[in-house]
């Protein structure tokens, strides 16, 4: 390779996702992030882990997350259960 | 960043960044509980036989894996056993240094799909962590291991949006009467396509955990008087009978192979029908009340949380869930949820983590 990294032989030019924030959710409310405040990262992904079993009888809804072009806005809905969240970027 | 280090992929984003964790592959997940078709076994059941379950009820399998793992955040990805398999991570839970999966999925009980889990490398225990005696490993300013060669960070090959539909049904689900062995037809006629990027091949893992959920009903019913209170068929009793079932669907996803689609369809998880019939005494005192009552408690949330403890015990009601006892509900009426989440698939490769591609599982 011309420039860049290579391990074991092999060129490290494919990017990865990392954890630029994590968190927790368990009261309805809205978590807002600064896009900015993460150096060097351009794309941004929200996974949500919902630790816990779904009760499908209470019509419980899963958290939602927005990523606009400065914050990245985390919203838990009045009838949300516990969850985690992990913002990916890259 | 005023120091530590930064590397980038030939698209120009982060590979690894010495402020980030990255993600790696932490482990495979073994199957803990054998895979169930709950059905509702309660008062005035009507058995469903396993052709039934899947030809009128499309119901799929609930399977349960665990795995070992001393981390505070998981992501699981799956690997369909086989071309097109449908499947829904449906919940995932953290117990002291284990975490538990269920997930459903189509296809033969023995079919089910494997699933690895990734964590936060800085989640991972020193001890899992083994660092080459060349390479690289970057810290952030914690002096927590965030990047390391021995562990190939998470890379992504796609990433798409799914949102399921709000309608698991448009046609026609046919008609039952008076039969305690007939059953209506709930299987799904909706799904949505999404295209990505990457073609789906065998070796390709998927994450997503998708928010759609509902259930198909169906319910007849009829009552009048029957004329054999005497030989001449001059008086009566009246008789009367209620007929219910229901599918519960869980929105899933399937990734058919040979291109870059993505499905977005639904699946049972839970089902059940009921039927009954009763006659009072001769004259004209009635019963009605009383009979539509037990089929209003019968398909309470309440009588489904007594049915699946039954025939999850010791699988997703034990031990695992004391604080979040579950329900799968039974449905009166044809209902969505939590159908407006736009939730991410993640599709990533095997071979990207020296995880080994075994390939299809046979019915």
């Amino acid at each position: 390779m011309a420039y860049g990294i290579q391990i074991d032989g092999v060129n490290l030019d494919n990017s990865s996702l990392s954890v630029v924030a994590k968190g927790s959710l368990s009261s309805a409310g809205t978590t807002t992030l600064t896009k900015s405040n993460y150096s060097g990262i351009t794309e941004f992904k929200v996974v949500f882990i919902a630790t816990g079993v779904r009760d499908t009888s209470t019509g419980e809804l899963r958290p939602t997350a927005t990523v606009g072009s400065t914050t990245i806005t985390i919203t838990q809905p009045s009838s949300g259960t516990p969850h985690q969240y992990l913002v990916l970027g890259r | 960043m005023s120091y530590g280090i930064a590397a980038y992929g030939a698209d120009g984003k982060i590979t690894f960044h010495s402020d980030y964790s990255s993600i790696v592959y932490a482990g495979e997940m073994t199957k803990s509980a054998n895979p169930v078709m709950p059905t509702y076994e309660g008062d005035h059941s009507i058995t469903l036989s396993a052709s039934t379950k899947t030809s009128n009820y499309e119901m799929s399998w609930i399977v349960q894996y665990t795995i070992t793992l001393d981390v505070d955040y998981m992501v699981p990805f799956y690997k369909p056993a086989f071309d097109g398999q449908e499947i829904a991570i449906m919940d995932i839970v953290n117990e002291g240094t284990s975490w538990v999966v269920n997930l459903l999925f189509s296809g033969a009980s023995g079919q089910y799909p494997y699933v690895y889990a990734f964590a936060p490398l800085t989640e991972l225990p020193s001890s899992a962590v083994t660092l080459n005696s060349y390479g690289i490993a970057v810290y952030d300013a914690n002096s927590n291991l965030v990047f390391t060669d021995s562990k190939p960070p998470l890379r992504i090959d796609d990433v798409i949006a799914i949102t399921h539909g709000t309608t698991i049904k448009s046609g026609s689900k046919g008609t039952c009467g008076n039969s305690s062995t007939c059953h209506v037809n709930f299987t799904s006629d909706t799904s949505t396509t999404y295209t990505g990027s990457t073609n789906n091949t065998t070796s390709k893992l998927y994450h997503i955990v998708p928010s759609a959920y509902g259930g198909l009903a169906y319910e007849n019913s009829d009552d009048g008087r029957v004329y054999n209170c005497d030989p001449f068929g001059i008086l009566s009793r009246p008789y009367a009978w209620s007929y219910k079932s229901w599918t519960s669907f869980r929105g899933t996803v399937k990734h058919p192979r040979g291109g870059a689609t993505h499905v977005a369809g639904w699946q049972g998880d839970f089902a059940g029908a009921a039927h009954q019939y009763r006659t009072g005494d001769c004259g004209f005192t009635g019963f009605f009340g009383a009979l539509l009552g037990a089929f209003l408690v019968v398909f309470t949330g309440g009588a489904a949380l007594a049915v699946i403890g039954g025939a999850l015990a010791g699988f997703a009601v034990g031990s695992l869930t004391a604080g979040t006892i579950p329900s799968l509900k039974a449905y009166d009426d044809d209902e969505t949820f939590d159908t407006s989440n736009t939730v991410n698939l993640l599709v990533t490769d095997t071979s990207y983590y020296g995880i080994t591609d075994n390939g299809d599982v046979s019915p």
